[in-house]
């Protein structure tokens, strides 16, 4: 996904990058819940019988379940964050807060639109810069990769 | 600013690596497509191996008397027989499928733990490998059938531990793929596939995963159990020490009734898919199918103790047990009415997948209507550890579950290899294999009804005619498949090319009909449009 953004005061110029995820956290939470409550209820059944070794599994099993939906989530939770002021354009990567933050200069930079030879498979979308490379929307599906390319082309290309 | 664009990769691209060459391709892949084939072709051969220990029951049953086989080697034949046949082959290739399609179908681009799918499949062999050990160990493998009750199974030798551990790493493949079902149709549907939209497979699949994780850690803790039992002086089963064998009657049941759906629910989702290709209409009634599918899930767990009825139990609990198994029939019966009426008056066409499809409904069907007897409780009395049983389940689980694993394999195999299959030769398979498997079940009925007892190698003379009539069912059945595998390969070695399609007006059916045939090694590189998505259903 591609969100855009125009400052109108300092004229800065914002484009977010997500990738694609159909759960937010709140409904990961949701069904974490649910499904803890539907296992703890059967383990809780079995444990009153006397079959309290069921209890270990079911603890396991549910958070081997929410490890693998909170991966899952974090990934869909992966951001980029292309920033345009004045003559510099800043790329930060991150979960949450940004962990690799990457600056060129607007005048210099180079966008390159990398298509695979190989059909069906997707294209690469860089800036580089006097050897420095930074890597777009890589989680992004193909169509919105090419809008991404259009719209930082048209940005890059005011300055 | 300069902008460019290359048509040359790039000298470190990480996006563009095809499979990887030889052997260790299928060790270290997290290609969905790559790990749905490993599950199919695993599935197959254990069908092989499970089949070929069906045979030595019939072969011994052929005539009264004893022939071939020890009736305790007889019994560790049952126990491995449906152990494998359930974990070994149709819930491998169930896992296979939903591999193989959720990704398609969801317009995702693999599943949402690739490494945690490898790990899932990989489980698998060693766990065969270990249970078929168990037949080489002092005193053999188990023989308690594959309820594995206690106190009979603690009299098992030192293969013990080791099927109780198979079962162990069995559930932690089949959790780990439920999770990994779970988490992909929730959180990788392209956009504007809402949950209404999903594809009944699908559907089925994720119902079938939270039925996984919801009683796999009820078996994984009663077998658990029969170790400390054995090994640890503990008595949760041991009347004498204080417990109950009953006990584990009830934690198996709690997790084999739901298991016979785990086996079931994906079917339900094939023949959904096949049926209205086939007659190329809509689904009728796609909400009440899902609704039915989940009701049926929901039903799973109250129910169990139907297995039980000689066990001892409370008027009451009789009661309730047949009523609310009684109910199962409404939500199934929903989805046999839909079935029929998409067909009805539909433009039908009866390629191999679609003739699966109609002998699913018709003999599933049967089977279902046989387990409706047995619902209730004073009438189970007469049916319980009979051949009639064996009729019952074997009707549900092997043209039911198998038969849509034909109809499913026939059915994708040109969009997975890119050929089509050799249509005679499938239809050939379909009436062989149709025909046997009511010749090798349906006297068990009979038998059944006059008294048969299941799990017994010898029998009187007056089921001679019936029993060596199944096992001629069950040879020509067993070789039938045969013809079955060579398709399988003919297609993968070549024949006539299959378009995208494949199927007349499939389009309208599913986002998969959308991709080539075979579809690229990263399905969904760019999001499926939501005009597609908006067309299904």
């Amino acid at each position: 996904m591609v969100e855009s953004g125009h400052d109108e005061d300092t004229g800065e110029k914002t484009i977010v990058l997500k990738p694609n995820g159909s759960l937010s956290r709140r409904q990961a939470w949701l069904l974490l819940g649910i499904c803890g409550l539907l296992m703890g209820l059967v383990a809780g059944f079995c444990a009153a019988l006397g079959a309290w070794l069921v209890l270990p599994f079911s603890g396991l099993e549910w958070i081997l379940l929410a490890f693998c939906l909170h991966l899952s989530i974090r990934q869909s939770q992966e951001r980029e964050v292309i920033t345009i002021t004045g003559d510099l354009v800043r790329v930060e990567k991150g979960w949450g807060s940004p962990l690799q933050t990457y600056k060129f200069q607007r005048a210099w930079v180079m966008l390159d639109c990398i298509q695979s030879p190989i059909r069906g498979h997707p294209s690469r979308l860089t800036l580089r810069l006097h050897g420095k490379e930074v890597e777009l929307g890589r989680f992004l599906v193909e169509s919105e990769r090419q809008v991404l390319a259009r719209e930082l082309k048209y940005l890059l290309s005011l300055g | 600013m300069s902008v460019a664009t290359h048509d040359d990769i790039h000298a470190h691209d990480h996006h563009d690596h095809g499979p990887a060459k030889g052997f260790m391709r299928w060790v270290t892949t997290t290609n969905h497509k790559d790990i749905g084939t490993l599950y199919l072709i695993t599935g197959l051969i254990m069908f092989f191996v499970g089949g070929a220990m069906a045979l030595v029951i019939r072969a011994e049953l052929f005539e009264p008397g004893l022939q071939y086989v020890d009736p305790h080697f007889f019994n560790q034949m049952t126990t491995l027989h449906a152990l494998i046949m359930v974990f070994g082959a149709v819930m491998p290739a169930f896992a296979g499928l939903a591999n193989w399609m959720i990704p398609m179908m969801i317009g995702a681009p693999d599943m949402a733990l690739p490494r945690m799918n490898n790990w899932s499949f990989w489980l698998l062999p060693f766990a065969f490998v270990m249970l078929s050990s168990t037949l080489f160990m002092d005193g053999g493998a188990a023989a308690a059938g594959w309820t594995l009750y206690p106190p009979l199974v603690l009299q098992t030798g030192n293969a013990l531990p080791f099927t109780v551990f198979t079962v162990h790493i069995l559930g932690m493949s089949s959790i780990m793929a439920a999770i990994n079902i779970i988490v992909t149709v929730f959180n990788m549907r392209a956009p504007g596939m809402t949950m209404m939209k999903l594809p009944l497979f699908v559907w089925t699949w994720v119902i079938t995963a939270f039925l996984l994780i919801a009683v796999m850690p009820v078996f994984a803790g009663a077998v658990t159990m029969l170790l400390t039992d054995k090994y640890f002086g503990t008595s949760f089963f041991n009347a004498a020490g204080g417990g109950d064998p009953v006990l584990y009657q009830h934690l198996f049941w709690f997790f084999g009734h739901p298991e016979v759906y785990i086996l079931i629910l994906p079917s339900f989702g094939i023949i959904s898919s096949i049926i209205p290709t086939f007659s190329r209409k809509p689904l009728f009634g796609y909400a009440s199918m899902v609704y039915a599918t989940a009701s049926i899930g929901l039903l799973s767990f109250i129910v169990w103790a139907h297995h039980q009825y000689t066990v001892g139990m409370p008027l009451a609990g009789e009661l309730y047990f047949t009523y609310a198994t009684m109910l199962i029939a409404v939500p199934t019966g929903v989805k046999v009415f839909n079935w029929l009426a998409t067909m009805w008056k539909g433009a039908m066409t009866f390629e191999t997948p679609m003739l699966y499809a109609i002998a699913f409904v018709v003999l599933f069907t049967m089977g279902g209507f046989t387990g409706l007897m047995m619902s209730i409780s004073p009438a189970d009395l007469q049916y319980h550890d009979t051949y009639f049983i064996v009729a019952h389940f074997h009707y549900v689980l092997v043209p039911g579950a198998v038969f849509a694993l034909f109809a499913a394999t026939y059915y994708w195999l040109p969009k997975w290899t890119g050929h089509m299959y050799d249509e005679k030769l499938g239809k050939l398979h379909f009436w062989l294999t149709t025909i046997s498997v009511n010749i090798c079940f349906f006297p068990q009925h009979f038998v059944g009804l006059a008294g048969m007892p299941r799990r017994i190698p010898d029998y009187a003379v007056q089921f001679a005619e019936f029993n060596a009539m199944s096992s001629v069912g069950a040879f020509v059945f067993g070789f039938s498949q045969l013809i079955f595998a060579y398709v399988i390969y003919k297609a993968i070695k070549g024949g006539e090319k299959a378009t995208s399609e494949v199927w007349e007006g499939a389009e309208a059916h599913g986002l998969e009909w959308h991709l080539p045939s075979p579809p690229p090694y990263h399905s969904w590189t760019e999001a499926p449009d939501q005009s597609l998505i908006s067309e299904l259903h």
